[in-house]
């Protein structure tokens, strides 16, 4: 390693730990075209191409897609603009040093290693997409997604070269990731809505007053196919509004938003749900029904795109794969370092891509991808209730803020019995009710956790006296 | 970086190739031509993106 690439590392390393454990001075805060720009870029990724067909197998209708994607991305939307940005400007904390404050260290480093591990999953889902682009493209045998072990040698050898050349990126050159990126996001929306404009002929929509009729019939059917749950409005509701919920209501997003000069800039992520979760999650249902239509029963996102685009498509799957699964090992990487501080990041990051390897082998693990998001979204939901409590609520209650913090980092009891409550009666309620999608206990969740943590922190100020050392911030 | 006259020809390359990305799609589902050159023009508009685009479009703040 040259030494220009150590100073580079260690610049960026640099330049992401800034303001980590102090708020962001009133001289750094950015304005709204720059929120704009980040969060449009931020929704449009790999998984779009993964996402919009799930619906099309899961025997949604037209008027259920149109309308919960609709709703549930005004709700996310929403959440960013009066949950996560006012927050995040009140504040102008990360919500790693936020929570640390709150329950200690030994929590976070549990929430840290979630988070890693959620981000590796991800970094999996998106080689297993680009490994299938790829075979494509050479003509190798490509396994359907819904099947759960590897097809042969030849796809593991390829998503190991895959994420063998990922993981070297994401340790050594997270700035030229970030550049490709945001070179690559004003072309890929283009690419999403154009397949699904020249696709429509195919389907037999020849007008735009066809479109609907067709929409019906042949795109959104509301018949699943073999082996898929049916969806209908509420599934596809919550899952727009609740994909992303560690980002809003579980607050990961205050990272961004402590830099917004105002905390209506939360507005801006209007953007990126209605081009990545609106439009592209449409265009991509489009392509699914035509491949389904050509007589591909179970069709992987190279082959939706192939169908739509050709192999400009196809490139546009490699690049949406790539381009979120680098930064997102890198993300992985810093995660996990938080728990283990002495142990080199890249040591880490090199162990989480192949962790991330093993995974992407089995290319069934895509077709799960709603279950995952949905487990990650419970997870999440309980964080955010707390620290919104903290911030808002609790002084009003005249209850003690930051509890670990005024005790040298000791762990705060009634964050970890909160998490352990919510997550586990969310549970027996899915079971109990026999819900079949887990995303419906996301929000159930994040109230349940506030309830608890209201309750707990009441019972303990009963017990003990508030601690009176003043807030340092 | 460019200077201001071949950023201003790479800028325009950027936005045709653009153009060549989006527009096609609408004249294929008119069936002013055909899919297959729908496909053509896509990987052409891809090149002119990705050949141009990379000398400026950058990421101006770091958040």
């Amino acid at each position: 390693m040259s030494d220009n690439t150590a100073t580079s590392i260690s610049d960026q390393l640099d330049a992401i730990n800034d303001y980590e454990r102090e708020p962001v001075p009133a001289s750094k805060v950015k304005g709204f075209k720059d929120f704009l720009a980040l969060v449009a870029s931020e929704h449009i990724a790999g998984t779009e191409f993964v996402i919009g067909p799930l619906f099309v197998l899961h025997g949604a209708t037209a008027s259920d897609v149109i309308l919960g994607l609709l709703v549930g991305n005004i709700l996310a939307t929403l959440s960013w603009t009066l949950i996560c940005a006012p927050l995040a400007v009140k504040t102008r904390l990360t919500l790693f040093y936020q929570l640390e404050r709150i329950s200690g260290y030994k929590l976070v480093s549990i929430f840290n290693g979630i988070s890693g591990i959620q981000a590796c999953v991800f970094a999996a889902f998106m080689a297993v997409v680009s490994a299938g682009a790829i075979s494509l493209v050479l003509g190798l045998e490509t396994p359907s997604f819904s099947q759960m072990l590897p097809s042969g040698i030849t796809w593991v050898v390829l998503v190991t070269v895959l994420v063998a050349l990922i993981t070297v990126i994401a340790i050594q050159g997270i700035d030229l990731v970030s550049k490709f990126a945001t070179i690559s996001t004003p072309w890929m929306p283009w690419v999403f809505l154009a397949s699904g404009i020249a696709t429509l002929p195919q389907l037999g929509v020849h007008s735009f007053s066809d479109f609907w009729t067709v929409a019906n019939t042949t795109i959104w059917t509301g018949t699943p196919v073999e082996g898929m749950s049916k969806y209908n409005f509420w599934h596809i509701m919550f899952f727009a509004w609740l994909c992303n919920t560690a980002m809003h209501i579980g607050l990961a997003d205050t990272f961004i938003y402590r830099y917004a000069k105002k905390s209506y800039y939360g507005i801006a992520s209007f953007g990126g749900m209605f081009i990545g979760h609106f439009m592209a999650w449409i265009a991509s249902g489009i392509l699914c029904a035509a491949a389904l239509q050509a007589g591909i029963s179970d069709p992987t996102p190279g082959q939706v795109a192939g169908i739509g685009a050709g192999i400009a498509g196809i490139i546009c799957v490699v690049i949406a794969g790539w381009t979120t699964a680098n930064p997102t090992l890198y993300r992985a990487g810093l995660a996990i370092q938080g728990i283990f501080p002495s142990t080199k990041r890249w040591k880490i990051t090199a162990w989480l891509g192949v962790a991330a390897a093993l995974m992407a082998s089995f290319p069934g693990i895509v077709s799960k991808l709603d279950n995952l998001l949905a487990w990650f979204a419970l997870i999440a939901a309980p964080v955010g209730a707390i620290v919104v409590l903290e911030v808002y609520v609790f002084k009003k209650l005249n209850l003690e803020t930051d509890y670990s913090h005024h005790r040298n980092g000791k762990m705060n009891w009634a964050v970890a019995a909160t998490w352990i409550i919510s997550v586990t009666l969310c549970y027996l309620i899915y079971l109990g009710l026999e819900l079949d999608f887990f995303f419906f206990m996301a929000i159930p969740g994040w109230f349940i956790a506030a309830i608890v943590y209201l309750f707990l922190c009441k019972l303990r100020q009963m017990k003990q006296p508030k601690n009176i050392i003043k807030d340092s911030l | 970086m460019a200077n201001y006259p071949i950023k201003i020809i790479l800028k325009t390359l950027s936005y045709l190739g653009l153009l060549f990305t989006a527009v096609p799609a609408f004249l294929s589902f008119h069936g002013l031509i055909t899919f297959k050159q729908y496909e053509i023009f896509m990987i052409i508009g891809a090149f002119m993106w990705f050949l141009s685009a990379p000398f400026w479009v950058t990421k101006k703040d770091k958040i």
